[in-house]
């Protein structure tokens, strides 16, 4: 039941994406709102799967690789449908699409077996720190996607920055300051919860130094602005080294998530996806 | 941004000017982020032997002294957060214009403050420790995590620990050999399951929860192809061992308490009748010592019997001792099980004497232990029936009807006669007596799986596998020993209980205080006790020991400042973020000339 659905959601974005491609580079009348509904329409499949998923596990799907996968995808998904209704994203929305299709990709190829959870993860906490977390996640994930284009755009155009080159670089701080109070939340539940699991609401854990060097990250990224103009540096470079700075943090997002089975101090963390 | 009173200030310290810099911050919170990195990149933490082994005598030694193997307690680390108390502090005191839109900017700064503030008296004054309980006890100290005991101002009582577990859940992986991929296969009935990327189809035809291997002993046909008989040991009046002894298979056993061996043998002629109830043939059960000189490409075996010695290519060899059981030693050799049988050896050669133990199971054990002889590799073989039993009882029987049995003791035939089905024989003046009751000329095990309830103790599947050598079926057990495998030997099946099975853990906690009860909790995991400052959690357990509950202890009193921290930095942040865009929407408008706080 559930591989039928993550297939059928997984064509969904595959559609999703190549209309987005097709309202970009030719930009016909009938997708200027079109699009947006496509794209709707392939985010409740992403619910449905999700929803699903919740009821048949008779826990928050948030407990292995496959679940928070799925669930991530449909963070973006969210992040997105609310970003494009706040700030217009446009060409950022076929990137997103992209983005969601290869996240459900990812998740086709893993184990979806439902498994019990493990004590430490029967709590409501679980259900507020994932969901704060993966929002803000999801909302980072366009912001790396703007980052991107910036850069992209940046090299293309050359020294002299165009209009949209520009706009790239100010969406992706509005996007991180939709993306961030969430980021912020997520860490500090996730610290209120391990202390009423195990007494303790720090532990320099893998995971938790890594969730907190992500958010000093986007933090000092918050920071730039302020502290750049006033250092001796070329001002045309500015939105270059706050787009760098917002690529770095998306991965050390990405490193967070995925990345810590392979540190040396994994062995120790009790909560590495992939630590069987 | 910055007002002209706080350029006027920075102007006239610099000191001041440095700690109110934005720079300064970043600076700051990209060193601790990086800093936090390395503290996890570099394992942290460890004895400083695990550094050497990793990185080398001199970058550990350098690693030490830089305070990088444990980060988060050095002085570096922690003179990094005082500055970003300092920066913070200097930051919200020069930016400080007490307006509604810079509730946000105060509030996120100051938390952080708090947060670091709260961690300090947590670290200094707070303790944090483990106690392990059994149900009934009661403890008036925990541990420290440093092992230090700390006493505590009352009585704890575990009055009941129960561990609640979820209904096992059981997987159907395959494996495929040449392909090293385990696949979990779902458990549906009947429809055919194809093992991706693999030429194998497994199908499920039937599932018992809870079943059970019945063998039975059969007669295949009456020609005479795999003898067998079934013999009773009688102590007294009753049966005390019984057994199949299969003549082309295992055809003895070995009874160490009754000091008896029973061996069945099929002769093909009446000279080998003969030659086979004589006493003491060849004598197939004693430990062997086989010496081996490696570059001479020598070797000699030598029968090992304690107290003898051998002279043999320069080196005299001698017995010490033997053993069945190494760690048993010490026991008479009749009561040892034949767990880690070892030969001791005194070698005595050109470099004096020197002694050994050798094991029959670790054939290797001396190249990794300093030895005077290096070149002189000793092994010892130990026969699996080695029997040190003075008594033995040899059942033969030849292809016409020839029937023989030979008591033996202490490698002498006592007697010897003929015997038939079903008769009594007593073996020598022992009170024990002996039967054969059946023989089967050729002996089959017939295998069947009955189902022994509905409960799920230990289920079972009938699967189907096809594959390049055509359809076969087979029983799955659950947990069995052995993977159930297809024809050609790169299939297997196994059925195994995945996951965590533990739902929850819950303790009973009372705590006493002057012979009162004063509080009461049944704690479970994400659910603690507390009580006079001190909190008690659900952390773990003994799997050796289900009475056995551990519990994690904390006193935190700087825990208030720090949530106090957390909550004014979430509702700070998502004032900037969120609402403070609202009000300078609406005010800007009006008052273009608000100040801007961050």
């Amino acid at each position: 039941m559930g591989s039928i659905n993550i297939n059928i959601t997984l064509v969904a974005f595959v559609i999703v994406s190549i209309t987005y491609v097709i309202k970009e580079v030719w930009r016909p009348e009938i997708l200027r709102r079109g699009a947006v509904a496509i794209f709707v329409a392939a985010f409740l499949l992403n619910s449905i799967l999700v929803v699903n998923r919740w009821v048949e596990a008779g826990h928050a799907p948030f407990s292995n690789l496959y679940e928070s996968l799925v669930f991530y995808a449909w963070s973006v998904g969210f992040a997105y449908l609310v970003l494009e209704y706040l700030y217009g994203l446009r060409i950022v929305g076929a990137l997103s699409a992209v983005m969601i299709m290869l996240l459900l990709l990812y998740a086709s190829t893993t184990d979806e077996t439902i498994r019990p959870l493990m004590p430490a993860l029967q709590s409501n906490w679980l259900t507020i720190h994932v969901v704060t977390y993966f929002i803000g996640y999801g909302a980072l994930g366009i912001s790396f996607i703007t980052a991107l284009l910036f850069l992209g755009s940046w090299v293309r155009s050359g020294k002299n920055p165009g209009e949209t080159t520009l706009g790239f670089e100010k969406l992706s701080y509005k996007i991180v300051a939709f993306g961030f109070p969430f980021l912020t939340l997520g860490l500090v539940t996730g610290a209120v919860w391990a202390n009423k699991a195990w007494g303790t609401y720090w532990s320099w854990d893998p995971k938790e130094t890594w969730s907190l060097i992500t958010w000093l990250i986007y933090l000092g990224y918050l920071h730039l602005p302020l502290a750049l103009p006033r250092m001796n540096i070329d001002r045309a470079k500015i939105p270059l080294i706050q787009s760098t700075c917002l690529v770095m943090a998306f991965l050390a997002v990405v490193f967070t998530y995925l990345g810590l089975a392979y540190l040396p101090s994994a062995s120790d963390s009790e909560h590495i996806y992939g630590n069987k | 941004m910055v007002s002209k009173k706080s350029a006027v200030q920075s102007e006239g310290s610099p000191l001041w000017g440095f700690f109110t810099s934005v720079k300064l911050a970043v600076v700051l919170i990209f060193l601790i982020a990086l800093a936090c990195g390395l503290g996890t990149f570099i394992v942290q933490d460890k004895a400083p032997e695990e550094y050497k082994a990793r990185f080398g005598e001199s970058l550990a030694g350098l690693l030490q002294l830089t305070q990088f193997t444990h980060i988060f307690s050095s002085y570096w680390f922690t003179l990094l957060l005082v500055l970003v108390v300092a920066n913070l502090a200097c930051c919200t005191i020069d930016r400080w214009r007490g307006t509604l839109l810079q509730t946000g900017f105060i509030l996120t700064h100051i938390s952080i403050i708090l947060i670091l503030l709260g961690s300090i008296i947590g670290l200094r004054v707070g303790q944090k420790g483990v106690m392990w309980i059994a149900e009934g006890q009661k403890m008036e100290q925990f541990h420290l995590r440093d092992g230090t005991p700390k006493p505590l101002p009352f009585e704890i009582h575990l009055d009941a620990f129960i561990t609640e577990k979820h209904p096992p859940k059981y997987d159907l992986l395959s494996y495929v050999k040449d392909q090293h991929k385990e696949k979990s296969l779902p458990i549906e009935m009947g429809k055919p399951q194809p093992v991706p990327k693999s030429p194998y189809v497994v199908t499920i035809k039937d599932y018992i929860p809870d079943a059970a291997l019945l063998e039975e002993a059969i007669n295949t046909s009456d020609e005479v192809k795999n003898p067998a008989i079934f013999v009773q040991l009688y102590g007294s009046e009753t049966v005390a061992v019984e057994g199949w002894l299969v003549a082309n298979d295992r055809n003895w056993y070995v009874d160490r308490k009754r000091d008896l061996r029973l061996e069945y043998r099929w002769v093909n002629s009446e000279e080998e009748l003969k030659k086979a109830q004589a006493a003491n043939p060849s004598s197939p059960s004693r430990p062997k010592l086989i010496a081996r000189l490696k570059e001479k490409g020598v070797s000699q075996e030598f029968q090992a019997e304690v107290g003898k010695d051998f002279t043999w290519e320069g080196y005299n060899l001698k017995i010490l001792d033997f053993t069945l059981d190494f760690t048993q030693r010490m026991k008479p050799l009749k009561e040892q099980q034949p767990n880690n049988p070892a030969i001791q050896v005194e070698m005595d050669g050109p470099q004096g004497k020197e002694s050994r133990w050798v094991f029959a199971s670790y054939p290797d054990w001396d190249e990794m232990h300093p030895t005077k002889y290096k070149e002189l590799k000793l092994l010892c073989e130990v026969p699996q029936d080695l029997s040190f039993v003075s008594q033995q009882v040899r059942i033969l029987q030849g292809p016409n009807d020839q029937r023989l049995l030979a008591y033996i003791k202490e490698d002498k035939v006592v007697e010897s006669f003929p015997w038939e089905l079903e008769k009594k024989y007593d073996v020598g003046n022992s009170g024990q007596q002996i039967k054969v009751s059946k023989f089967y000329p050729s002996f089959g095990v017939k295998q069947s799986v009955v189902k022994r309830s509905d409960e799920l103790k230990k289920p079972a599947l009938f699967v189907e596998m096809d594959g390049p050598r055509g359809k076969t079926t087979d029983w799955v057990f659950a947990e069995a020993p052995q993977a159930t495998a297809y024809k050609d030997g790169n299939l297997f099946l196994l059925y195994k209980q995945m996951g965590e099975n533990i739902k929850d853990w819950k303790s009973k906690l009372r705590i006493v205080k002057e012979g009162k009860t004063v509080a009461e909790k049944t704690i479970e995991v994400n659910d603690p006790l507390k009580y006079g400052g001190y909190t008690f959690y659900q952390a773990s357990y003994d799997p050796q020991n289900e009475k056995l509950s551990g519990l994690q202890v904390a006193r935190d009193p700087g825990v208030l400042l720090v949530y106090i921290g957390f909550s004014s930095l979430c509702f700070g942040i998502i004032f900037i973020f969120y609402i403070k865009p609202l009000l300078r929407r609406r005010t800007s408008v009006s008052d273009t000339a608000t100040q801007e706080g961050t």
